[in-house]
């Protein structure tokens, strides 16, 4: 009878809804995308093809800042629901293997490397697309990225990422609550000027976080022994894929104008103390 | 190109009241125009901005879409992606600016991905060489550039704030007209407003009210060093200690003594930047300074490229010695 039918479906979507939410409340699948930088404070030396940062041995490279948040904050959503699960992803070259590692001695339970044949910038679009592939189908509830990286400073990957994986976004996040049982995250964005917008995203979502918005804490030593014990998975980028990526996506690296520099100051430290004052004065400023 | 440069720009509204810096995306208009013909479509978010539509449109003398709908009294991106899928449709831009604000920066790579095109962000110039065009934005804080040729259209670019005031907008100067108005309906809308939290109110003395601020940033290593800060500024009338970004997420200042993007502009007679590795968010709040001196190890730290002193040093250990040098002379 085509009522009773109505009953069961009715029925049917009521039992699904109601594994949904005990899914939800069971475990949460958070991916946290971190990116191994080029430490800032680094002497950085553009290689002969304007292309990217000459590697001469004396860079050294770290985890991007605003990721360290990103992790921190998914270690947190874990010590408050503790059926979650973390994975971190990464992607560059052989040795940004190191930033993977780093990210389960800070706690993720499983890390993902995308090896690309070799170093250097990678077009944002491309970045997010190759991990969209990944994320595409693991059923993540939340992805949580930096704001932007520090080498790049495109602020771009988050919300690409969200939008090729079909799902809602918000960036630049300060504060955010998790409500597994409603399967929503309530999240506090920081506008200019230092104001807060507060949003609620359904899950799944991705958010981009602020630095801020936690203390990324150092990794225990239990952490960083386990680590060294997990495997990661490895999966190769193809060559010719990033090839294109890069053709379509043309750009030389030049050095700020030197012309905008003011006066470099000569001497011994005591001496540049002396003439700032005498600086200051004819400035009338003391 | 032969033809001309048909430019989309994307304005925003926050709790129905119009961000007048948007107004800057004229100004990069007015830098490209130098260069090649333009032709210009303001998109005015909001009813509530409607008013404000209206005046752009007939002063400034442009095209100018005052658009409506759910959401864009506060330039919601799950409308604004709708609406810009709909307007590029219609008007066939080459390039889709908007402000590199927390908005803009959500709001580029959503409608580049919707668009299918690339997003340049955080532009800082743009060069018009022949008839190519070209965007230019910092790398690693601003110590190194990247130079983008704008050959694929369209392209999405997010503007630096600041970056571009003070270009001559005269020549984009068009005869008053009436704005269009535009409905955008039947979005699917994911992005939940639910409140907004205002700044919140400091104790003391204002660091956008003193005269003289000395900064600090990550260079200073830790908590305590800030006491030399305190210090040095004791030695000036009407100072205050101010810090850039990793200072305050440290939790060493609060909130309301950070120069920037997230924080406050200011435009002391001095301002002394310790430690400070002078990123474009950073330098903002700051190049308004009558005097700027920077105190840092690194020689291509970005701060230099704004300072009228440059000191090669220490910032904890300079900041000890000038202090001890001022006292020797008072």
């Amino acid at each position: 009878m085509p009522g009773s039918q109505v009953k069961n479906i009715t029925s049917v979507r009521f039992i699904l809804d109601l594994l949904m939410v005990l899914c939800y409340m069971c475990t949460m699948k958070i991916l946290v995308c971190v990116k191994q930088v080029i430490d800032t404070e680094s002497p950085l030396v553009v290689d002969q093809d304007a292309a990217w940062v000459r590697d001469d041995g004396k860079v050294a490279r770290r985890m991007n800042r605003y990721d360290e948040y990103a992790l921190e904050e998914a270690v947190r959503i874990r010590e408050e629901f503790p059926d979650t699960v973390i994975d971190v992803i990464t992607m560059g070259p052989e040795g940004a293997g190191a930033v993977a590692l780093k990210g389960l001695e800070k706690g993720a339970d499983h890390a993902v490397h995308l090896r690309t044949g070799s170093g250097g910038y990678l077009p944002p679009g491309f970045i997010a697309s190759e991990m969209a592939k990944v994320a595409g189908d693991r059923d993540y509830q939340l992805v949580i990225t930096g704001f932007m990286s520090e080498d790049c400073m495109h602020a771009q990957v988050g919300p690409l990422l969200a939008s090729m994986l079909g799902i809602p976004s918000a960036v630049a996040v300060v504060q955010q609550t998790v409500d597994t049982g409603g399967g929503s995250i309530e999240v506090a964005c920081e506008l200019e000027g230092g104001a807060r917008e507060l949003v609620g995203l359904e899950l799944p979502a991705l958010v981009t976080v602020q630095t801020g918005i936690n203390t990324p804490r150092y990794p225990k030593l239990s952490d960083v022994l386990r680590a060294q014990d997990q495997e990661i998975e490895v999966m190769d980028v193809d060559d010719g894929s990033v090839k294109a990526a890069m053709e379509g996506c043309p750009y030389r690296l030049l050095y700020p104008p030197e012309g905008a520099r003011g006066v470099v100051m000569e001497g011994t430290a005591e001496e540049k103390a002396d003439r700032l004052i005498e600086i200051l004065h004819e400035h009338s400023v003391l | 190109m032969k033809e001309k440069l048909k430019l989309l720009l994307v304005g925003e509204t926050i709790q129905g009241t119009f961000n007048e810096s948007s107004l800057e995306l004229l100004n990069l208009a007015a830098a490209l125009r130098e260069g090649i013909p333009v032709e210009i479509t303001f998109v005015v978010p909001g009813l509530d901005a409607a008013q404000r539509a209206a005046e752009i449109a007939k002063t400034v003398g442009i095209n100018v879409i005052s658009l409506h709908g759910e959401g864009l009294n506060n330039t919601s991106p799950d409308s604004m992606v709708q609406a810009m899928i709909e307007i590029s449709s219609e008007l066939q831009p080459h390039v889709i600016c908007m402000l590199h604000t927390t908005r803009g920066s959500h709001l580029g790579p959503l409608v580049a991905h919707a668009l299918g095109a690339p997003a340049v962000s955080s532009v800082e110039r743009v060069h018009v060489t022949g008839d190519r065009v070209s965007a230019v934005r910092s790398l690693y804080n601003g110590k190194l550039k990247q130079e983008l040729p704008l050959d694929a259209f369209p392209v999405i670019l997010s503007v630096q704030p600041g970056a571009f005031a003070g270009i001559d907008t005269q020549a984009l100067q068009g005869d008053g007209r009436e704005p269009v108005t535009r409905e955008v309906t039947g979005s699917d809308t994911w992005y939940h407003l639910q409140g907004m939290v205002p700044v919140e109110p400091e104790a003391g003395q204002k660091i956008e009210d003193a005269e003289v601020i000395i900064a600090g940033g990550r260079g200073l290593g830790k908590q305590d060093n800030l006491e030399l800060l305190e210090e040095l500024a004791r030695c000036f009338p009407r100072s205050a200690v101010a810090a850039s970004r990793p200072v305050v997420d440290s939790g060493w200042l609060p909130y309301s003594r950070q120069v920037g993007a997230t924080g406050k502009t200011v435009s002391p007679g001095l301002y002394m930047a310790c430690g400070i590795s002078g990123a474009s968010q950073h330098v903002m709040g700051m190049k308004g300074s009558r005097l700027v001196v920077a105190v840092n190890t690194d020689p291509n730290a970005a701060i230099f490229s704004v300072a009228d002193y440059c000191i090669v040093e220490d910032c904890v250990t300079f900041v000890s010695l000038l202090i001890k040098r001022l006292c020797e002379r008072n």
